[in-house]
């Protein structure tokens, strides 16, 4: 079923809202270490996709694997402590709470057994690398958005056990100088911790530059796979979708 | 916000329910009634149980034994709060009083019509106009009862009384006194139990006694308190008194009374009227205490609540001094078959009686004559004979004539204002200070 | 115009009184800010802890030992609630679709009808008072009754261990953490029905501090949290929902109000006063003074 260098593997996965089918039999596998992309047009199921894998939402069928273990139905928080973790597009973080606080929380739940000076430590360099230092006692809903898409990433790297991360979207809206930090942070755990990332984006410059492969959504299922050079020649692909602008990419 | 909205809502609907608690009047000896949050459907008792006693042949404790009665029993019924929100402490000594009645009547009497048995049977009117009205309906229709005994709410006994008056068995006020009870005329409308305006005599009677001029009434917002309001001042203005009398409102659904008793202390009262129901009453002996204004000066307590075993639980030493007014006293002197009764209550229950127990007992007993004397178990029958006949009680000779007033088919009992002189004293050792002498 | 002693000491009642309904507010306030539900049923939890207090106090530890019956009963409440909750709350919560809203209200009157059933069918109707072994206190013209100044204190305690637990604990970082977003902290892998249930209990408990406090003082029977439940709500409705500063701040300004009022105008209306201003505020700002304007996410 699942080979050990698979971190995610889905079977069929299918979910649907009343008559809607948002996602239909999705097989999928994403390696060990791999930065993978996820695309789409709007409504092709990407965040329908991210959801059911982090157990936002159950699937109607199918079955997730991470690692090898059945993850399918168990709940958000089970999963976040078995290594998976995910950032929303419209990021959702502790608005009332400092940007400290914020990671500190995530550093509670996420390692129970560090000791609180560990903890702090994390958060500190993650507020360092993160350049957040100088909203770090802010309260988080006084930040900026691109601010906003940097905590919720450092939240979620608060872990140092989480082998995957579903970033959604983790571009929209960010200025130059804060997406560089972003890729910068994502090649960073992935070289470092061989961390694998799972990113839906529309940007496909990004895309280019930071994935090893990308999956093509639409219509809630999977259209191609494969480098984005591969896709980008798919007829498929480009009707339902990339058009013209993945042709000036190549 | 939304939310907040649907709140407001909810709390105006919570505080209209408590205003509308104003018609629901309480008669003196109501417990708690109406609460914010409604609790009419909170406790079902199934209440409708048949008490029969049985009519054994044994030797009764004073008269000899008649043969026990047979054939066709004749009943009663007792429509009494027994689930809140009525007083179902109350509702309980009145079952237990007419239960005795029913055991006098047939192994002391031989029952009634030439030897048939009588029983009671028993509804729960939980205190509130609706089941009261409902509980009547059952009676009647199903049950065939010549006559409900057991009445203790006033608002649930005049809404009854709206049925009855065409329905025509006839409704004894066990322990409910406001005045339009009787004071509609009513043919089916008789009361073993004191009226307010009686009440009222008595306090005055009181308050001349002990010389008091400055006297703060301090009322609940429900017929029972401003209907006792009105009717202090009435007859205040009524006999000349030179009395300064000063009211003071409470909400009913108060727990705290401190706002109102601060300014009862700042008026300096010689005497503070408690007319307050339930744990209200108790509130406010404990809130007067507690402010320094009780037992400095005096209070009296409307009705006979000191009486019951929970007075001194409650309130420990600061009841000490309550003046309180009560229909009975174990030192008054009592006809044979109150004192049947004493003993057979102290044999049951292994306490004294108390009055609503006694009420409920005289009911019975009367009707079991009335009924001798009608020659038959017919409701219309019964209730000429109620009004023409004689009969004898646990106090004394009772009438129900057709009177003028509120005094239409009324027997009084007596009215005495008992005074605790020394904290936890039973109340049967209780200082008399007053005892009512009728004037009419 | 009444004597200034008079005015103090309507003043010195009213605060009094104020921080015991805040105590009830809070717990209001605390539960709808994790759950995002009213329960309708805090004034039986407020009943229950009476109870319990009265059941200790007279049966168990004596009069002597009153303080003890609170700590007990309060904590007693807090078990009841977490059991409570995974049976009776937890369920609504179903699956993943949280639609608490439509059910909370339901389901908390109906518990709220059981437990003061249970109530009389239990202990019956009658009225009961643990009693205390507390003096009157007079402070120049002011009296105090013991009982009252100690419910005082005892709110002021329960409310700084409330916020002490909220600041500076990891489980209070959590729960703040959680009245902020329910779905972050659960992807924060935060086990968020173990945070309900710790919610429930802890705001049932304040409740039942309140009732175990103010049982010498407005006895012990079935109804008896109703006054103290709408006082709460009333808080709330000045404070905003999910505002523990201003739930503070509401109780002293309605304690405040209701004193004033019943001592300048007639302290017949004393439960008015504080309605009309919840309705006047609501015209003014409809969320509250500390609410936020609801925001979709």
């Amino acid at each position: 079923m699942t080979t050990v260098t698979s971190a995610l593997t889905t079977h069929a996965l299918t979910r649907q809202f009343g008559g809607l089918v948002a996602v239909a039999d999705v097989s999928l596998t994403i390696d060990r270490g791999e930065i993978h992309g996820l695309i789409g047009p709007n409504g092709a199921g990407k965040t329908t996709l991210l959801n059911l894998l982090s157990g936002t939402i159950p699937p109607t069928k199918g079955d997730i694997f991470l690692f090898g273990q059945r993850i399918t139905g168990r709940p958000p928080h089970e999963i976040a402590r078995q290594g998976l973790l995910r950032t929303f597009q419209i990021p959702r973080f502790f608005g009332q709470l400092s940007v400290r606080d914020n990671l500190l929380v995530a550093g509670y739940a996420l390692n129970p057994g560090w000791s609180h000076r560990r903890r702090v430590e994390r958060a500190e360099a993650l507020i360092h690398l993160t350049t957040l230092e100088r909203v770090a006692s802010l309260p988080a809903k006084q930040l900026s958005g691109g601010q906003q898409a940097l905590l919720q990433i450092a939240t979620c790297l608060m872990s140092e056990r989480a082998q995957v991360y579903l970033l959604d979207e983790p571009f929209a809206g960010v200025n130059p100088l804060i997406k560089d930090i972003i890729m910068r942070l994502i090649r960073e755990e992935n070289r470092a911790r061989g961390v694998t990332f799972v990113i839906v984006s529309h940007e496909m410059a990004v895309i280019r530059q930071l994935t090893h492969r990308v999956t093509v959504m639409g219509g809630g299922r999977i259209i191609a796979q494969g480098t984005l050079d591969e896709i980008a020649r798919n007829d498929l692909v480009i009707r339902s979708y990339l058009g013209s602008s993945v042709k000036e990419l190549v | 916000m939304k939310f907040l909205r649907v709140l407001a809502a909810l709390l105006l609907i919570a505080l209209a329910a408590g205003c509308a608690g104003r018609q629901g009047a309480a008669s003196p000896t109501t417990a708690p009634q109406a609460t914010p949050i409604p609790t009419a459907t909170t406790v079902s008792m199934a209440a409708t149980s048949t008490a029969t006693a049985a009519p054994t042949a044994a030797p009764s404790p004073t008269t000899a034994s008649k043969p026990a009665p047979s054939g066709e029993p004749v009943r009663i019924g007792v429509l009494t709060p027994l689930s809140p929100p009525g007083d179902a402490a109350a509702g309980q000594l009145i079952v237990r009083g007419a239960e005795l009645g029913v055991k006098y009547v047939n192994e002391v009497m031989g029952g009634v019509l030439d030897g048939r048995p009588i029983e009671i049977v028993v509804e729960d009117d939980q205190g509130t106009p609706e089941q009261g009205v409902a509980g009547y309906r059952r009676l009647v229709d199903e049950k065939r009862v010549v006559a409900v005994v057991g009445q203790f709410h006033s608002a649930v006994n005049l809404a009854v009384n709206e049925i009855a008056k065409d329905v025509g068995v006839p409704v004894f006020s066990t322990q409910a006194s406001a005045k339009d009870i009787t004071a509609k005329h009513y043919p089916i409308a008789f009361r073993t139990h004191l009226i307010d305006p009686i009440r009222v005599e008595g306090w005055l009677d009181f308050i001349q006694q002990q010389g008091y001029t400055r006297v703060a009434l301090v009322a609940e917002d429900t017929d029972y308190g401003i209907g006792l309001i009105e009717e202090t001042k009435r007859q205040i203005k009524e006999r000349g008194l030179q009395v300064e009398l000063r009211e003071f409102v409470v909400d009913r659904r108060s727990t705290d009374l401190t706002p109102q008793l601060l300014q009862v202390r700042d008026f300096k009262p010689d005497l503070v009227i408690n007319v307050a129901v339930g744990q209200l009453a108790y509130l406010m002996v404990q809130q007067a205490y507690d402010i320094g204004l009780f037992p400095d000066t005096p209070m009296l307590a409307s009705y006979d609540f000191p009486v019951r075993p929970e007075f001194w639980k409650n309130l420990g030493e600061k009841g000490n001094g309550l003046y309180f007014i009560a229909y009975y006293h174990p030192r008054q002197s009592l006809t044979p078959i109150g004192e049947w009764f004493v003993k057979a209550y102290e044999q049951a229950y292994n306490e004294p009686p108390v009055y609503s127990a006694l009420s409920a007992f005289g009911g019975i007993v009367v009707l079991a004559q009335a009924l001798n004397q009608a020659g038959k178990a017919d409701p219309q029958a019964l209730i000429a004979a109620l009004e023409n006949g004689t009969f004898e009680s646990w106090y004394g000779k009772v009438t129900f004539p057709r009177a003028e007033g509120p005094y239409w088919h009324q027997a009084t009992p007596s009215l005495l204002i008992l005074h605790y002189t020394e904290p936890q004293q039973d109340w049967r050792q209780a200082e008399v200070v007053y005892e009512y002498q009728p004037s009419r | 115009m009444p004597s200034a002693d008079l005015f103090l000491q309507y003043i010195v009642a009213g605060m009094m009184l104020g921080a015991l309904y805040t105590v009830m507010a809070l717990g209001i306030t605390f539960i709808y800010s994790i759950m995002k539900m009213i329960n309708w049923s805090m004034g039986e939890f407020y009943m229950i802890g009476s109870y319990l207090q009265y059941i200790f106090v007279i049966y168990v530890l004596g009069v002597k030992y009153w303080y003890l019956g609170v700590l007990v009963s309060a904590v007693s409440v807090f078990i009841l609630g977490c059991i409570l909750e995974p049976v009776v709350i937890r369920p609504m919560f179903g699956g993943f679709v949280e639609r608490r809203t439509e059910y909370a209200t339901v389901v908390t009157i109906a518990l709220m009808l059981a437990l003061r059933s249970a109530a009389y069918v239990l202990g019956g109707p009658y009225q009961r008072n643990p009693q205390t072994n507390l003096p009157r206190l007079t402070l120049g013209e002011l009296t105090i009754p013991g009982e009252r100044a100690v419910a005082f204190a005892g709110a002021i305690i329960a409310i700084a261990l409330f916020y002490g637990f909220l600041r500076f604990t990891w489980f209070g970082l959590a729960l703040r953490a959680a009245a902020q977003n329910r779905v972050a902290i659960q992807t924060a892998g935060v086990n968020i029905r173990r945070l309900d249930q710790l919610a429930f209990g802890i705001g049932v408990a304040l409740a039942g501090v309140a009732g175990a406090l103010l049982a010498p003082v407005f006895l012990v029977y079935p109804t008896n949290g109703a006054i103290t439940t709408m006082k709460g709500f009333e808080i709330i409705i000045i404070a905003g929902l999910g505002s523990i500063p201003g739930a503070l701040l509401g109780g002293l300004i309605l304690g405040l109000v209701e004193a004033l009022c019943s001592v300048l105008l007639s302290p017949g209306f004393q439960h008015a006063y504080g309605f009309l201003l919840v309705l006047a505020l609501l015209l003014v700002r409809p969320y509250g003074l500390f609410g936020e304007r609801e925001r979709e996410v």
